[in-house]
């Protein structure tokens, strides 16, 4: 059976207090994250966990060749659902804060490593400009087997019309939508200035000397499992470009 | 900025009414649900030229699914009876072979949407206004960072519902998804109708007052630094209107309120934040402010 977890924080007290970060608290963080995991249990996933606020930790995604754990949170389950402040570095790595420095304050992506011998084919991430849309590559080295990452390039906004978006996203993934199109569509209310981007890599056969084949491509294939087509893994050997997709307005 | 100058400013952005009506929102029972349903694939068809008579029909606890021939699928929501209907067509297929550019897309959306007859499913005292073109684009580069030309894969037109002259606030009350040769690849209805004539009428408070209840609000997740955050702030934005609450949410009156839209720049993140204060001293409706606690936990990390 294939598996999800969740993390979510909502409070950043501890972080404001140690002056790391000047972000302030969400309101509808659990609103978003227990709405897609209701969604996910809906459809037929296993829960394998949610953790909340202080006990989101940046080990849980940092690859365990890196000194993090990955291979026993994130990289152990098919889709993994993240709420938190992000931001990217200037070389177009995605960067998310957490409420504990366990061991760090904030995860880095180009210490993540997701896909391996490992589950993870999906990562979604509710947190502001995680993407770079100006470098999308700096995320090219979370490939390593991982199908699609779910981000922003902008803002994500935190208010009561974008409160229902875990279960948006859910509905659309159990119906059969794509991973890309129930992230594009599902976080989107088409009012408030949401700024969904979905990133994967292809291989040569994609690429197709620059003319792209997007109908062979993990936006245009990938559906949850048990809702449709999944595509194989893509191992970096083969990975020969790097895709994106997102919603402007 | 300081509090005062913050208030005055959102308060500049808002020409409140002296009073706005209140409405009872339409309700309708179940049945009369699947025949708008129906009523709205066979709108649906008129566009798509797909034959939507046919479903596989089943009840969830807060939707209805009707599965639909060649992959596409339609939903309504108990609580609201908003609609939804999607081609399931994948979404790098009919995409668009040129940029045709804004001005041509909005063209597109309006000449479907006056074929649909968006504007049939607004209600009493009340119009639908186109709001506002997104686009749906795609691009690739590879390891030498070379960068293909972006393509357009959807064009995506919001609408407004205006009920008595005011917007009703929310998510877009209509949403229209083209493909290429203007392909419809998704249509949405979240419409709060009002029904019959107004059941009473509301003072609105001043721009200012709300203004402060923003202000209060947004401080309040900041803890201790709230007013620095308010020094940080480097947008905002305030509404005036009726407030529509979420598809899954039940609604019994169109009431007023104020709408705000706050970024701010943070020290290592950005943050946006939407808030939501009634415009009248009277509290016809209720929005949760204090949001959800996690559901489904484990045990406590050790």
């Amino acid at each position: 059976m294939a598996t999800f977890g969740v993390e979510a924080v909502r409070y950043f007290n501890h972080a404001r207090d140690a002056g790391v970060s000047t972000a302030g608290d969400l309101t509808y963080t659990f609103n978003r994250s227990n709405g897609f995991s209701d969604k996910l249990r809906d459809g037929g996933l296993q829960q394998a966990f949610y953790w909340a606020n202080q006990d989101c930790w940046e080990t849980d995604i940092r690859d365990t060749d890196q000194g993090g754990d990955d291979r026993s949170w994130v990289d152990n389950v098919d889709i993994f659902w993240i709420e938190a402040h992000g931001n990217h570095t200037s070389d177009g790595n995605a960067r998310i804060l957490y409420d504990i420095a366990h061991n760090n304050w904030r995860t880095f992506s180009n210490e993540w490593q997701l896909g391996e011998n490992w589950n993870a084919e999906w990562v979604l991430a509710y947190s502001c400009e995680t993407v770079d849309i100006n470098n999308v590559s700096g995320l090219w080295n979370i490939f390593d087997g991982l199908h699609i990452y779910c981000g922003a390039y902008e803002n994500m906004y935190d208010g009561i019309t974008t409160d229902e978006c875990g279960e948006d996203v859910g509905d659309n993934m159990i119906n059969g939508d794509t991973i890309s199109d129930s992230w594009i569509d599902g976080v989107s209310d088409w009012a408030v200035d949401n700024h969904p981007i979905t990133v994967c890599t292809g291989d040569a056969a994609t690429w197709n000397n620059g003319n792209i084949r997007w109908d062979l491509s993990y936006l245009n294939r990938d559906h949850l499992w048990g809702h449709g087509n999944v595509e194989p893994d893509l191992p970096p050997s083969r990975q020969a470009c790097i895709l994106w997709r997102w919603s402007e307005g | 900025m300081s509090e005062t100058t913050f208030i005055e400013a959102m308060s500049r952005q808002v020409k409140a009414p002296a009073r706005v009506k209140i409405f009872q929102t339409k309700q309708y029972p179940a049945e009369a649900l699947r025949e708008r349903l129906k009523h709205f694939l066979s709108h649906t068809s008129r566009m798509t030229e797909a034959s939507y008579d046919r479903g596989d029909w089943t009840d969830n606890s807060d939707h209805t699914l009707v599965r639909l021939p060649k992959g596409a699928r339609a939903v309504f929501y108990h609580a609201s009876g908003a609609m939804k209907m999607v081609s399931g067509t994948p979404p790098m297929e009919s995409i668009f072979k040129k940029d045709a550019g804004r001005e041509e897309y909005i063209k597109m959306l309006e000449e479907k949407g006056k074929r649909f007859g968006l504007t049939e499913w607004v209600g009493e005292h009340a119009t639908l206004q186109f709001e506002r073109l997104w686009q749906i684009k795609a691009c690739a580069a590879n390891q030498e960072k070379k960068i293909v030309n972006p393509v357009v894969c959807r064009i995506v037109g919001a609408y407004r519902h205006m009920v008595d002259g005011l917007p009703v606030l929310g998510a877009a009350s209509a949403v229209l998804k083209l493909g290429e040769n203007g392909f419809v690849d998704a249509v949405s209805l979240q419409i709060r109708e009002a029904a019959g004539e107004p059941i009473d009428e509301a003072p609105i408070i001043p721009p200012a007052e709300a203004a402060k209840q923003v202000s209060a609000q947004f401080r309040s997740l900041f803890g201790r630094q709230g007013g620095e955050a308010l020094a940080r702030v480097t947008s905002h934005d305030m509404q005036l209107g009726y407030f529509s609450l979420g598809k899954r949410k039940v609604q019994r009156v169109l009431a007023p309120f104020y709408v705000a839209f706050i970024h701010l720049k943070g020290k290592e993140e950005n943050q946006a934040y939407q808030f939501a204060v009634p415009a009248s001293e009277t509290h016809y409706l209720s929005v949760c402010g204090q949001g959800s606690n996690p559901n489904n936990l484990l045990l406590q990390r050790k």
